[in-house]
């Protein structure tokens, strides 16, 4: 157990001094594999066993089928953007709900949540949605910090709602269905929003020139911005309908509902040679960004269960006799402080292989754990200092200072504690749906 | 001798690694990308609609996914464009900076270095097993010789980033967008 807790030491300085993550992990993950091989288990051939282990695995992660559920994903959201339907979803969500006091920040939380069900990133739909939603809550005199706030939070959506990256990888980790992983994720997704609406009406009760209403749409305007979304609608029912059916895997899911976007995107005629070429290109650096970090994260959990660490923790913790709960609210306290500081994908790679063999021996749902980590990653999205989400929109809207979003965010971050305690505390919040299907 | 001197001019490097990058390898990654997806629907709709599933879907996913991986590792290393934390950047004096740069990009050539040579080991070894897939019987020697000749790409990167650039990134211009 020392060692692994050296490899984390370490491994946190590099982190620190700005090696790349999975180059970081990477390095750690094989030095200390030799180590424990050469000292511990008196492996002479230690180096040679733990360098074969980088090839081993590059090769075995490149190959890996049920990661081609992510590439399909990061293009069905990236065609998704490039077909224009942020801004149709927000237009109709303008259309119902913006006559309500802070009625566009909540059309923005809605559109956010809707697009999420096509998207599975939180950074991407955040980037889209500030795209379509500033302009016009700036037109209609929002306040920066309501505006910037509702997007920033209403993002964070992303990888929660399915279709999501982050439970995806986590399924894969643990050996949990993703289908129902994704399924699970559908009503916290929707508390979520419902919640987030509910900051957005406190705000505006307490601030009431935050966000004023603005003038009340007709029925025949809403049918039209209505019909525009119906796109969005089918395609999230084909895919997430197949997964639930079980007539695809969650790869041919992420396949179909690609080239259902790509459909989309021709027939709104988005689409030309060029920008589908860079629809691609940025798919594929994204993947490969991605999968590097994975690479990383198996070397170095390779290491850790090497040396042992998920297993003594396992033991530790259940010698302790502690009460589940406390332990539940130690490993939240321990995400929420790491958000801080790293990024959500990282996170998961590196925290998960530790924790869930010792959350599946205290007889807690796996499923209902993944949704806990994706809940408290999607609060580090907006939790200074790093807070990933507040930095996209500061990169898209260079004018409106860090600290006004920061400050637009808090009621959402309010909001998601309170959505956190709601999931730890009531599991069928997670779990009724994927009661239902098996 | 005109080719000679031009191998120490950094701008040689950067424009012929950026079209190889940018262009051959990331246009190759993309077409892979987009095969990806059709072969996906093609296997799903041949399979529910008319029982003839694509043979080998699965092989042929595989094998795209792997491709496009490493054809896309040499862009973002160049790019700079991996996943790193620059939380303490602004604590780092401005002198040690250049410092810092040079020591990441040394772990990083180093890093990569190391996967290359054990690429190109493991690529060696499976063409002497000559191992295939069982469905299609592809033989898997050829997609580790194209992941290791990525990976020396990948570090030829880093080596010309430390040469040329004190270790920033190969490429000025911004392509990332929004992501």
């Amino acid at each position: 157990m020392e060692t692994s807790l050296i490899g984390f030491l370490v491994l946190m300085v590099l982190i620190f001094a700005r090696i790349p993550l999975g180059v970081a992990m990477g390095v750690v993950g094989v030095v200390g594999f030799a180590f424990v091989q050469i000292v511990e288990f008196e492996n002479p051939r230690g180096w040679s066993a733990a360098l074969n282990m980088v090839s081993q695995v590059s090769f075995e992660t490149g190959l890996s089928y049920s990661l081609s559920v992510v590439p399909l994903f990061i293009l069905m959201g990236n065609l998704i953007t490039e077909a224009g339907l942020s801004a149709q979803l927000y237009r109709a969500s303008h259309a119902f709900l913006g006559h309500f006091k802070g009625g566009l920040a909540l059309a923005t939380v809605v559109s956010c949540g809707a697009f999420s069900a096509v998207c599975g990133s939180s950074m991407a739909t955040a980037a889209t949605m500030s795209k379509v939603a500033m302009p016009s809550m700036r037109k209609y005199k929002y306040s920066d910090g309501l505006a910037t706030g509702s997007i920033a939070a209403g993002g964070t959506l992303g990888i929660l709602i399915p279709p999501s990256v982050i439970l995806v990888i986590y399924g894969i980790m643990t050996e949990t269905d993703i289908g129902m992983l994704f399924i699970a994720g559908l009503l916290p997704g929707l508390l979520g929003v419902i919640l987030y609406m509910a900051a957005v009406s406190v705000t505006v009760h307490l601030k009431p020139e935050s966000g004023p209403a603005v003038e009340k749409s007709g029925w025949k305007e809403r049918l039209d911005a209505f019909k525009h979304v119906w796109t969005i609608c089918g395609l999230f029912i084909v895919v997430m309908g197949g997964i639930y059916s079980g007539i695809f895997t969650p790869t041919e899911a992420a396949g179909i509902g690609a080239s259902g976007a790509f459909f989309i995107a021709l027939l709104r005629g988005k689409l030309t040679v060029n920008s589908l070429i860079n629809t691609l290109v940025s798919s594929v650096r994204t993947t490969a960004m991605l999968f590097f970090l994975v690479i990383g994260a198996v070397l170095f959990s390779n290491f850790i269960n090497l040396a042992g660490l998920p297993d003594s923790l396992r033991d530790m913790v259940m010698g302790l006799d502690v009460s589940p709960v406390v332990v539940i609210l130690a490993v939240i306290a321990i995400y929420v402080l790491l958000g801080c500081v790293l990024e959500s994908m990282s996170m998961i790679l590196l925290t998960v292989p530790v924790f869930y063999p010792m959350i599946d021996a205290m007889g807690f749902d796996l499923i209902w754990f993944g949704i806990l980590v994706v809940v408290v990653t999607e609060i580090s999205l907006i939790t200074p200092p790093v807070g990933l989400n507040v930095f996209v929109l500061k990169s898209v809207l260079p004018d409106v200072k860090l600290s006004t979003i920061f400050r637009g965010v808090t009621p959402f971050w309010i909001a998601d504690i309170i959505r956190l305690i709601l999931i730890a505390t009531i599991p069928a919040i997670s779990l009724f749906l994927p009661g239902l299907v098996s | 001798m005109s080719f000679i001197t031009s191998l120490f001019r950094s701008k040689m490097w950067v424009n012929s690694l950026e079209f190889l990058f940018e262009r051959v390898l990331a246009y190759t990654a993309a077409f892979f990308m987009f095969v990806m997806m059709l072969v996906t629907l093609v296997d799903v709709v041949g399979r529910d609609l008319f029982s003839a599933p694509l043979p080998g879907g699965f092989e042929i996913t595989e094998f795209l996914l792997a491709s496009l991986i490493f054809l896309g590792l040499p862009m973002v290393t160049a790019e700079k464009a991996h996943v790193d934390v620059d939380l303490l950047d602004s604590t780092v004096p401005m002198f040690l900076k250049p410092l810092q740069n040079f020591f990441i990009g040394l772990v990083n050539l180093l890093a990569f270095a190391v996967l290359s040579w054990m690429m190109w080991k493991f690529a060696i070894r499976t063409y002497e097993y000559q191992d295939t897939t069982a469905v299609l019987q592809i033989p898997f020697a050829g997609l580790v010789f194209l992941m290791a000749v990525c990976c020396s790409l990948s570090t030829l990167a880093l080596t010309a980033m430390l040469i040329f650039k004190g270790g920033e990134k190969l490429f000025n211009h911004d392509q990332s967008g929004a992501e």
